[in-house]
């Protein structure tokens, strides 16, 4: 569907359909552990320790995925995605947020310069080098001519393999492995990881 | 023209949108292939007069960045572009030294579509996928179905159950047939 359909009509006519309560998201995520990719938890850990910031950007939900920010020691705060409203009383479905960046249309590229914004400081464009990663073709959006969004787009193809996104990637890994190897590996400045 | 095959090879992942739009990689592109013309530090991405992509390529082989700056309007970009399985040094470079990694979570971080589960959990699954493929469908029918068919010869018949009066062909009938029971204000049945 890509950018041509708005993003949050689909999402209020899926939603719509599914209208969740609390009580049923929380039995959801209770009887549906989180089904990392492997290799993920290492690759974040790895990341944060040299100082890389993480951030998780989807347009997913909140209520699943700030368990799983959790477990892999991700800020909250670090965390971009939407919310599902629930009634105060009842705990029935009421809606989404709108005022999320991934509810709408060209939402990744709007969270990541708001993580641009916050965290870049006065340090210039090009000392604050923003990678995205994913599978979709929004992922891919995150990266806009005007430099204000992410710098390269990595396409993952681990899951599912997409040929748009593969082809429009500037690397497209199939596996996480790929990833971490090339943070160990080529250390020269030219080199490319085995 | 031996070398064109190479040529698309290497011109290829220049013309990725977030290559072109990089600034590190734009300032490594135009320092690399510009050394000859030291005065050139800036803006050299809107230089057409740039020297051949030819030489450029001859002069940095191995380099997959470092032809943008010689991608002049006489050599279009190939139409389909290959698939980067090997990081260019400057994409690698720029994966070691990031401030900020984000990831995407559903088919990424995780293995599945959790919007899915959710709706499978709700006994919903069939419809919210039934409404993704409508929505694809739609897509499909608006892109390869319906234009060709306007073209095609069964397009009057068809219209003409679309929009009854639509045919001028029908309408030159009624005119030429019609005249002589206008007159008595029966309806004209065909």
């Amino acid at each position: 569907m890509g950018g041509s359909t708005k993003f949050e009509d689909a999402l209020a006519a899926r939603l719509g359909l599914m209208k969740p309560s609390r009580a049923q998201i929380d039995d959801f995520i209770s009887q549906n552990p989180p089904k990392l990719s492997p290799g993920i938890s290492e690759l974040v850990n790895e990341l944060q320790a040299r100082g890389t910031k993480v951030f998780l950007v989807s347009g997913g939900f909140r209520a699943v995925i700030e368990p799983i920010a959790d477990s892999l020691q991700i800020p909250r705060s670090h965390v971009f995605a939407n919310s599902i409203l629930f009634d105060a009383e009842t705990g029935a479905y009421s809606g989404f947020d709108p005022q999320e960046h991934t509810s709408r249309s060209g939402g990744k590229l709007s969270a990541v310069r708001a993580i641009r914004k916050e965290h870049q400081g006065a340090a210039p464009v090009t000392a604050f080098p923003i990678v995205a990663v994913g599978d979709g073709i929004t992922d891919a959006e995150a990266v806009s001519a005007d430099g204000s969004g992410a710098d390269i787009f990595i396409g993952y193809g681990g899951v599912v393999e997409r040929a748009a996104v593969a082809e429009r990637a500037d690397w497209f890994v199939k596996s996480i492995q790929e990833l971490r190897d090339a943070l160990q590996k080529g250390k020269g400045k030219n080199g490319v990881a085995a | 023209m031996r070398s064109l095959p190479r040529c698309r090879l290497s011109l290829s992942p220049s013309s990725s949108p977030s290559t072109r739009s990089n600034p590190r990689a734009l300032e490594q592109s135009v320092r690399s292939s510009s050394r000859p013309r030291k005065g050139r530090t800036t803006s050299n991405r809107f230089l057409s007069s740039q020297p051949s992509y030819r030489s450029a390529i001859v002069d940095n082989p191995d380099n997959l960045d470092l032809n943008l700056s010689s991608y002049s309007s006489s050599s279009p970009p190939p139409l389909a572009m290959p698939v980067k399985r090997e990081p260019s040094p400057v994409v690698l470079d720029t994966w070691r030294s990031a401030k900020a990694v984000c990831f995407d979570v559903d088919s990424t971080l995780c293995t599945d579509e959790s919007i899915d589960e959710i709706a499978a959990f709700l006994g919903v699954g069939e419809e919210v996928a039934a409404l993704t493929s409508q929505l694809s469908l739609f897509l499909c029918f608006c892109v390869f179905i319906f234009p060709p068919f306007l073209f095609s010869p069964s397009r009057a018949l068809a219209l003409r159950a679309i929009v009854p009066f639509f045919s001028d062909e029908e309408e030159e009938h009624r005119k030429k047939n019609g005249k002589k029971k206008q007159g008595d204000g029966r309806l004209d049945k065909v």
